[in-house]
């Protein structure tokens, strides 16, 4: 064979192999892509290198098949060969000259012009080929991927897990829902430890690296939520009421397992705040006909926008009050967390007249379902005064403003006894000594009321003499002479209020108030202590009123016996004592200590003593604080010792409402259970236990007795003077 | 074995057994020339000597020369540096590029003889380089003084559930303030620094126990300079046995007697109700054998003056004895019982005049809380009286009345938030005698502070109580223990074992020299708490970690090295020590020397 054919047939040959090649690398191509979209990286490459290594093994295969039959059949087509091919490939030596000399020629034909044995390239096939694994990998890639959805083809899943290859966490998600009223988003975390709203609805999905037979949450307090299998995924559900502690059980053991804190935040009670009025107790001002009331309420998440106002309504008085409940719905104002409600009331719509109460409350809902939480607002209370408390008004303080009045009494005595003496000269005797009698018994009633401030006795029940004035003094403010008769009318009913304590002398014709306490008191009892010990008045002041009084007493015996002129210059000093007590900077309430008279110590033990002897009063011990925790906390110091944690967590049990945190110490308790040897968890739970020990109460130190030479030295220098 | 003299006997033997072989007659051997011989003997000598003195070096003198010696937190001091000088870096010292690692002093001292004066830079010697014989002249180039916790003294031993003191010293913090921490980690006490750094805090210990506080360093704006641990041991108290006779029952009584039972006090109280009627506990007959078992007689103005002469001479006996007597007042003090006073050694001044006496005032109200611990859960409980509780924990303290009584030349039973005393207490013999003026203490349980009113008179039964006979306790020098370093344990009374934290047992030998003293050296290796077991008696101290308590660790060390250079500076004169010469001359003398006796050898046997 010559070396033409040979160049030729190998030609052939590498144009098969090609052309076989190129039709197969799209399809692997092609395949790699769809591995590549199943399957991920990994198995593409495998795909990948698969394909081709099978495309490669093709085109050998079919490039082998253009063997020498087939180059004798190929070159037997042309006719320039003469059909006689096989001689080519023949052995030389086994050809007749004949079969030689044509073989010769068939050479020569060939060299001189070698037909063309390569195939032509196979168009259509490559074609195809290439647009159809074009089509695949434009598919494969560009298909969207719809989220949740199924692989179309099962992913390299975990393998079942076993004692030798635990499972491990090896992805979490945590979904949190909390509660609609909230108002809170949908919250997806991978961290399984979660702060959440009370109500919260957890969603758990876990994958593990190995598939266990089981999965559940193990929570600490003994509940046990099983894990589904939801192909890898393990999910459950589950509603945080409580905080809790909870860690991934599975079967067999997970490789790491901690616990997990879930601290749940219950929903904070609304509160409600007063705004307007300011003070709880307002007294209406005379011809008030609305009264506005504005409220703020608050809430952690929000509050209803209708609220309740409880309108009460107390009419009557004294033992004989009757209620009137009334309620509107009032509209919020504002955000959710932080509304305003405000209500402008008809008092003459509610039917408040003068002497009624009208008692507002606010009552507020938040958001919370199922149950609404409540709260109220403190009430307030429009006080509509009568007539009388409009005239009693300033009766606080009443001490300090009555004294006034009488200073003015007296004053008026002397304008009074003055104002006569001018008169003298135009009076008949009789007539004047009348009139200066009727002062004479004015000063009286006037120096008896100061009696009472001094505690002394009101002289028998001093009812005012006909002649008198209702009231002790006449106190017209007409009177050119008075410097303070422009003071309000409220004096005289200070005046008046007095009068209550005048051991039942009725001032003013009316009987005693139904109800009054006081009255009945004044009326049928005796509300004086001695005249030492019942003062309203300090020792000094007190000095200075008996002081006026001599001098009252003086006056008042002048002007009785018809001489005013006589009668004034006592009743200036009166007057100037009593201008005195009322600069003096305070009156107040002495504090009375039981002045006891000494015991009479001959008295003693001289009664009756036959069933009294000595007892034996026993006293028993506090419980000590609790010793099994103490115990724990002991052991817990040194390394040997195996805590009971058991009953530790049997005790948290029972007090965790006295603790500060007791989630912390649970949690302490587990991790120190599962790794009982960790030191660091021992420290923590020692750490966690001092919170919950309890103080001892302090014992007693004891000191130690000095050593011998010290004691000798002690007792050497005792014995130095 | 390493005497010299060892050495020259084992070397003459050799060059005899050699010389003797040499000169032996040998069968079929030429006999060698005897200027060879001769040669021969004369090298074995030489190099035998030559040995004797490559081994052992004659003592020579040293160039007197400085030592310079880098020490913990030597970088970046300077000092006046001749050029030539030797500089040494301790292991503690960050290495410089002209400095030589070494692994310790002696080491360094070794290798450096003829050193008379060293000159130490930075903190100073480590406790490890302290024990070594230093050379005369010693010198310090000190570092910046720490900043940080400087001084600390732990509290002793508390009793369950008593307050305790922990005193500090802070350096190179302006305005600071300190905060004790309890082993949970709650502030218990807050205070500022005096301004010569120290400080005095107040904790509470709980259950018996090991518990570790911490003590916290805040600098001007409340940032955290430096937490130390301030370890803490509570340990059981012998209950002391109290015996009260009251002259009549009353609030005081009840409540104290109400104390003594809840502490666990064995505790016996009586009270005279008038007539021969007597209330509370079987009553007690002042015996003397009676008073023998008792530990503190609580008496009041009145039982006092009702005391019969016998027993007033038993109490007397009892007294010097060691018994504590407290005499409480309920009302003015009557002359007889101001005699009686006197008479057993307590002479009073002053009145009868009531005054009002305030107690030192709280911490703010959260310290309070974390001292004071959770409540005691009551025992039927319901919310309101919890509130109640919860409200009079906080309460404050009400005024309380005392007379204006003070004993001559006593000491101060109780002080008073002004710090003016109240009360106050002699020795009488081995006893304790005091007059206590205050008639309401019990004020501060009805106002909820129970807690005060047990600190107050357990206060004042630990000052009085008969003393317990001396135990032989554990002693450990006076600094504070650290891991790595050796400490003495003293006062061991036979063999004992120490235990770390990691639970290993150590068994500590008793040194023999420290006849009297009893101590045993013993290296703790872990922070923590150690115990010494003997026999049936263990004791606890606590080991600080030197990374935990950085400036109190470099305190320590300078203050240790200003001692020994303190020490050591009056030793100038001391004679120069000779130190052994070079070894090499000798070494290679030696070799020339054997090598020119095996040539002769060798060519004595080539030649035949």
């Amino acid at each position: 064979m010559s070396l033409s054919v040979q160049q030729a047939w190998q030609r052939a040959r590498r144009r098969r192999w090609w052309s076989s090649l190129l039709v197969g690398a799209p399809l692997a191509l092609a395949a790699t892509a769809l591995a590549l979209r199943l399957g991920g990286f990994n198995p593409a490459t495998v795909v990948l290198l698969l394909a081709l290594l099978g495309a490669v093994g093709i085109a050998t295969w079919r490039a082998r098949q253009l063997d020498r039959r087939w180059l004798v059949r190929a070159l037997d087509r042309h006719p320039a060969v003469q059909d006689s091919a096989d001689l080519l490939f023949a052995a030389p030596e086994h050809l007749n000259p004949l079969q030689q000399r044509q073989r010769a020629q068939v050479t020569r034909a060939l060299q001189a012009h070698m037909p063309e044995l390569r195939e032509r390239w196979p168009r259509r096939w490559l074609l195809s080929a290439w647009l159809g694994a074009a089509v695949v990998i434009a598919l494969a890639l560009g298909w969207p991927r719809t989220p949740g959805s199924a692989p179309l083809l099962p992913v390299i899943s975990a393998p079942a897990a076993t004692a030798a290859q635990p499972p491990q966490l090896q992805s979490s998600r945590l979904q949190i829902d909390a509660p609609a009223y909230t108002g809170q988003p949908r919250r997806v975390q991978s961290a399984l430890d979660a702060r959440l709203a009370q109500g919260s609805r957890l969603q758990w999905s876990l994958r593990f690296s190995a598939q266990p037979r089981q999965a559940a949450l193990q929570f600490l307090d003994g509940q046990r939520v099983a894990l589904l299998r939801d192909g890898e995924a393990w999910t459950t559900q589950w509603t945080a009421l409580r905080p809790a502690l909870y860690r991934v059980v599975t079967e067999p053991a997970l490789r790491d397992s901690r616990l997990y804190r879930l601290d749940v935040q219950p929903d904070q009670a609304p509160s409600v705040r007063v705004i307007v009025p300011d003070r709880s107790l307002v007294t209406a001002t005379p011809g008030q006909r609305q009264w506005a009331l504005q409220f703020e309420a608050s809430d952690d998440h929000g509050v209803a926008t209708n609220a309740q106002l409880k309108v009460t309504l107390a009419q009557g008085s004294g033992e004989n009050i009757t209620f009137r409940e009334q309620s509107f719905t009032l509209a919020g104002s504002g955000p959710a967390t932080r509304r305003r409600f405000a209500r402008s009331l008809d008092l003459a719509a509610l039917g408040a007249e003068p002497g009624n109460d009208v008692i507002a409350q606010l009552q507020v809902r938040d958001n919370r379902s199922p149950v609404a939480q409540l709260a109220q607002s403190s009430s307030v209370i429009l006080r509509l005064p009568s007539a009388e408390d409009i005239q009693g008004t300033d009766m606080e303080g009443m001490v300090k403003k009555t004294l006034p009045a009488y200073f003015r009494s007296q004053r008026q005595i002397i304008i009074d006894a003055e104002a006569l003496i001018k008169l003298r000269r135009q009076l008949p005797p009789d007539e004047f000594t009348k009139r200066a009698d009727a002062i004479g018994v004015d000063q009286r009633i006037l120096r008896l009321r100061y009696g009472q401030f001094l505690g002394e006795e009101s002289e028998g029940a001093a009812k005012p003499p006909p002649t008198s004035d209702a009231l002790p003094t006449s106190d017209t403010p007409a009177t050119t002479h008075d410097d303070d008769h422009d003071r309000d009318a409220g004096q005289a009913q200070a005046q008046t209020g007095h009068d209550d304590h005048d051991h039942g002398a009725p001032t003013d014709g009316t009987g005693p108030v139904f109800g009054s306490a006081t009255d009945v008191l004044s009326e049928y009892g005796h509300t004086h202590d001695h005249a030492e010990a019942a003062t309203l008045l300090d020792p000094k002041t007190r000095a200075t009123l008996k002081a006026a009084l001599d001098q009252m007493w003086s006056s008042e015996g002048e002007l009785r016996q018809g001489q005013p002129e006589r009668a004034l210059p006592f009743a200036y000093k009166a007057l100037g004592f009593i201008k005195e007590v009322q600069q003096a900077e305070r009156i107040y309430l002495a504090r009375v200590g039981p002045e006891l008279p000494p015991i009479d110590e001959g008295r003693r033990l001289s009664g009756e003593r036959a069933h009294i002897a000595s007892r034996n009063l026993t006293v028993a011990a506090v419980e000590a604080p609790d010793a099994s925790i103490v115990a724990v906390w002991q052991q817990l110091a040194t390394t040997g010792a195996r805590p009971d944690l058991y009953a530790l967590s049997q005790w948290l049990r029972g007090n965790e409402t006295r603790l500060a945190d007791p989630l912390s110490l649970a949690a302490a308790i587990e991790e120190l259970r599962v790794a009982p040897d960790c030191m660091a968890c021992r420290q923590t739970l020692r750490a966690q236990l001092w919170r919950a020990l309890l103080r001892p109460l302090p014992q007693v130190a004891r000191r130690t007795a000095p050593g011998r030479t010290e004691q000798a030295w002690l007792d050497a220098v005792e014995a130095t003077p | 074995m390493t005497d010299p003299r060892w050495i020259a006997a084992a070397l003459a033997a050799i060059v005899l057994i050699g010389s003797v072989r040499l000169l032996w007659p040998r069968r079929g051997a030429s006999p060698m020339k005897g200027s060879r011989i001769a040669a021969l003997l004369v090298l074995q000598v030489a190099s035998a000597v030559l040995l004797y003195l490559t081994l052992v070096p004659p003592q020579t003198t040293g160039r007197a020369g400085q030592l310079t010696v880098l020490t913990a937190n030597a970088q970046g001091l300077r000092w006046p540096q001749v050029p030539g000088e030797t500089v040494i870096a301790l292991p503690e010292a960050t290495p410089t590029a002209d400095s030589a690692p070494t692994p310790d002093l002696a080491t360094a001292l070794r290798q450096h003889p003829g050193t008379r004066a060293l000159r130490l830079v930075g903190d100073g010697l480590p406790a490890r380089d302290r024990g070594i014989a230093l050379p005369a002249q010693l010198s310090l180039v000190p570092a910046a003084p720490p900043r940080g916790w400087v001084g600390l003294q732990p509290p002793p031993p508390s009793a369950p559930g008593a307050p305790f003191e922990v005193r500090a010293r802070a350096q190179g913090v302006t305005d600071a303030s300190a905060e004790l921490l309890d082993p949970a980690g709650l502030v218990v006490d807050r205070a500022r620094l005096a301004a010569d750094g120290r400080v005095m805090l107040r904790g509470v210990a709980r259950a018996v126990g090991r518990s570790e506080f911490s003590l916290r360093l805040l600098d001007a704006a409340q940032h955290t300079v430096e937490t130390v641990p301030v370890p803490l041991q509570t340990v059981a108290q012998p209950a002391p046995r109290v015996l009260i006779i009251a002259g009549a029952p009353g609030p005081e009584l009840k409540y104290l007697r109400r104390w003594a039972v809840d502490t666990g006090l064995s505790v016996q109280a009586q009270a005279n109700a008038g007539g021969g009627v007597s209330l509370g506990d079987a009553p007690v007959a002042l015996t003397a054998a009676r008073l023998a078992e008792t530990d503190v007689l609580i008496l009041d103005e009145r039982s006092l003056a009702a005391l019969g002469a016998g027993q007033r001479g038993a109490v007397q006996q009892a007294l010097r004895n060691g018994l504590g007597v407290l005499v409480r007042s309920t009302g003015p003090l009557p002359e007889g019982a101001r005699q009686t006073l006197r008479g057993w050694g307590l002479a009073l001044a002053g009145n009868n005049q009531a005054t009002a006496m305030a107690l030192p005032a709280d911490p703010e109200p959260a310290l309070l809380q974390a001292r004071r611990g959770p409540a005691r859960p009551a025992a039927h409980g319901t919310p309101y009286a919890e509130e109640a509780d919860g409200v009079s924990r906080h309460a404050a303290m009400p005024e309380l009345e005392q007379f204006a009584l003070r004993a001559a030349d006593a000491t101060a039973l109780l002080r008073d938030a002004r710090g003016q005393p109240v009360g106050g207490w002699r020795r009488v013999g081995q006893g304790r005698l005091a007059l206590l003026p205050v008639t309401d203490s019990y004020r501060l349980v009805l106002a909820g502070r129970d807690d005060r009113h047990a600190e107050l008179w357990s206060s004042i039964l630990a000052t009085l109580a008969r003393p317990l006979p001396g135990t032989p306790a554990l002693r450990i020098d006076d600094r504070l223990p650290w891991a790595g370093e050796r400490l003495a344990l003293c006062n061991l009374a036979g063999p004992a074992f120490a235990q770390g934290p990691d639970g290993r047992r150590v068994p500590v030998l008793v040194d023999a020299a420290t006849a009297g003293e009893r101590c045993a050296g013993y290296w703790p290796q872990q922070p923590g708490w150690h115990t010494v077991q003997q026999g049936e008696l263990s004791q606890v101290f606590y080991v600080f970690d030197a990374g935990k308590a950085a400036a109190l660790h470099r305190q320590q060390t300078r203050e240790a090295t200003a001692l020994r250079i303190g020490a050591a500076s009056n030793l100038h004169n001391i004679a120069t020590v000779s130190v052994p010469g070079p070894r090499w001359p000798w070494l290679l003398a030696f070799v020339l020397v054997a090598g020119l006796l095996w040539w002769l050898e060798r060519r004595r046997a080539a030649a035949v």
